[in-house]
């Protein structure tokens, strides 16, 4: 099947760049429609078909564009994912061996700690445990690659979690390979790297989620157990109290936090 | 020397604003992330090299089922290939090409063939025919087959014919200054004959402010991005004059540059810059644009619509 230019000009422009946030996407869909006269009247249908339709075109060869939400700025994003396993991936072809292997730790650091999250030092200083030579200043840019990638994501409080892009590319994989700390969402169902668990019997669930869930129903109780369950209101408020928290503790000792990482690779 | 070197400037700082207002065709620039000049050029593209990154994994090995099985079905029915599997394996390529793409570099048959097609290398003609087709209807690039000394290797153009395009296919400023610098020294070649050594290249490049041995703060290593990145991307082409000392190279357009724009829009995107409205005030470099484009003709219908544009 065909798309047409307009179609073609917004596919290959969300190629380019493997993910728009969902201001991004509208601008670019009028950009789309205007170099060739296509009428926009109500845009988000626009987008939905346009969507849809590409998503047809393209599903025989392994890729989709997906909305996600970044389970901490709450935003929508829209992402060009792979929706086989391959050799072949986006960000083989980008990075280097050396710069995946980084990264690998990397994931594998951050989806097995505590909270989904670790200190930014305690990510750059995963290069010491590299096989192959790379330097502090090199992983530091690197890093700040894979965040401009939306691979991983920064809070304010300089805490290292998996950007949405991540999430949503390597979900299987993680799942698979991390059974235990990998944790799906108990009301989406999609894989739930922070977001606020039960006290009891251990669910997890996006913020964003559960602030929907709790808004229908008086008192909330977790939706397994049905113990009573604290999610916090304001989310913006309560993470940058949680981040401070958890970067507070961190600060006080950040030679310590990186022999923890350390010993724990 | 001093008109170029006065265009030149005013070029480099046209092109630090902005580089949309260049109608180059566009080419598909997948910066998926904002790489920074310096990481960009040293690396190999083999496949081998940038394998998956989580294949070494045991426990990931059943996430592959999907993707093994084409060897298992391949071994049953190696003499024909049945409508089923020429589908599955065109869809594979298109995939191939899009994901190697993103450097630029061109993708090789062999290539192909070695991580593909496998046991069905004998169907490439017919499988490249349908993938050249799927590109042109679903994604919007012309699959271009490269001549002489590329013959073999493939790249991906940009069909879609729209002003805006181009610069929608570079979200970062590294990549939109980049392709800024490209066009000065893609310009600087064609309004010096065609051809420039590399010391006159240097020395120009030198007046704005790029110097070889020390990194530029935006393009950062310019000798490597363009004696090796550029040439590797074939929009630039290097020989070395022989029995020199020391030695000389010439530097041309290299055949993805005739691609992706052509004498006249070079021409024009001079011309613009001097406020000039008649190209043929530029007398040697307009007789050159009514040379290539009457070559381009002639090629076209000597061996059809499909294989146009190219010209030396
Ligand atoms: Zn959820
Ligand atoms: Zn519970």
């Amino acid at each position: 099947m065909s798309l047409n230019p307009s179609q073609q000009m917004l596919l290959q422009s969300i190629f380019s760049t493997g993910i728009l946030n969902g201001s991004d996407i509208f601008k670019l869909l009028k950009k789309c429609c205007q170099e060739y006269d296509v009428l926009m009247e109500d845009q988000k249908n626009v987008l939905l078909s346009y969507v849809r339709t590409i998503n047809e075109a393209v599903a025989v060869y392994g890729l989709r564009i997906k909305k996600t939400i970044d389970e901490v700025d709450e935003k929508s994003y829209y992402c060009l994912v792979n929706t086989v396993e391959s050799n072949f991936t986006l960000l083989s072809t980008i990075y280097t061996q050396n710069e995946l292997d980084f990264f690998k730790k990397l994931v594998e650091s951050i989806i097995t700690s505590e909270k989904g999250n670790i200190g930014s030092i305690a990510a750059v200083n995963i290069s010491d445990n590299m096989s192959k030579k790379m330097s502090k200043s090199d992983a530091e840019d690197l890093l700040d690659r894979f965040i401009d990638g939306k691979w991983i994501g920064k809070t304010k409080n300089g805490r290292v979690y998996l950007g949405c892009r991540s999430v949503i590319e390597l979900e299987q994989y993680l799942l698979s390979m991390y059974e235990d700390n990998a944790i799906r969402c108990n009301l989406c169902k999609s894989l739930c790297t922070q977001g606020s668990s039960c006290n009891k019997c251990n669910i997890r669930i996006h913020h964003h989620c559960a602030r929907k869930y709790f808004k229908t129903m008086t008192g909330q109780k977790c939706p397994d157990c049905k113990t009573v369950w604290n999610e916090p209101e304001d989310r913006s408020s309560q993470n940058g109290q949680h981040d401070m928290d958890v970067d507070t503790s961190s600060s006080q000792s950040s030679t310590s936090e990186r022999k923890r990482t350390s010993s724990h690779m | 020397m001093d008109r170029i070197t006065s265009i030149l400037l005013v070029m480099v700082a046209m092109t630090t604003i902005s580089v949309s207002f260049v109608s180059a065709g566009g080419g598909p620039i997948y910066s998926s992330f904002n790489t920074p000049a310096k990481n960009i050029g040293n690396k190999d593209c083999s496949c081998k090299e940038n394998s998956v990154l989580f294949l070494k994994e045991e426990r990931a090995t059943k996430l592959l089922s999907t993707f093994s099985f084409n060897t298992m079905a391949a071994k049953k029915s190696v003499p024909s290939l049945n409508q089923g599997d020429q589908d599955r394996l065109i869809s594979e390529v298109v995939r191939f090409i899009l994901v190697m793409d993103q450097k630029k570099y061109p993708i090789k048959k062999t290539e192909i063939n070695k991580h593909i097609l496998k046991e069905h290398s004998k169907s490439f003609p017919i499988i490249i025919g349908e993938v050249t087709k799927r590109f042109s209807e679903v994604f919007g690039f012309q699959l271009k087959e490269l001549e002489n000394k590329h013959k073999g290797s493939y790249i991906l153009i940009n069909e879609l014919d729209c002003d805006s395009v181009d610069s929608h296919l570079r979200w970062s400023e590294i990549e939109d200054s980049k392709r800024g610098l490209l066009m000065v020294v893609l310009s600087l070649i064609f309004m010096q004959g065609n051809e420039i050594t590399d010391c006159e290249l240097w020395s120009f490049l030198s007046k704005l402010g790029i110097k070889l041995d020390q990194p530029h703060e935006v393009f950062g290593d310019c000798k490597k991005l363009i004696t090796q990145e550029w040439v590797r991307q074939c929009y630039l082409e290097m020989t070395t004059v022989p029995n020199v000392d020391p030695p000389v190279s010439q530097i041309r357009w290299g055949q993805r540059a005739f691609l992706e724009t052509s004498k006249r829009k070079m021409l024009s995107f001079v011309s613009k810059i001097y406020g000039i409205e008649d190209l043929s005030l530029w007398t040697s470099q307009w007789a050159d644009v009514q040379d290539s484009e009457a070559v381009n003709e002639q090629s076209a219908e000597n061996s059809g619509p499909s294989t146009s544009s190219q010209s030396r």
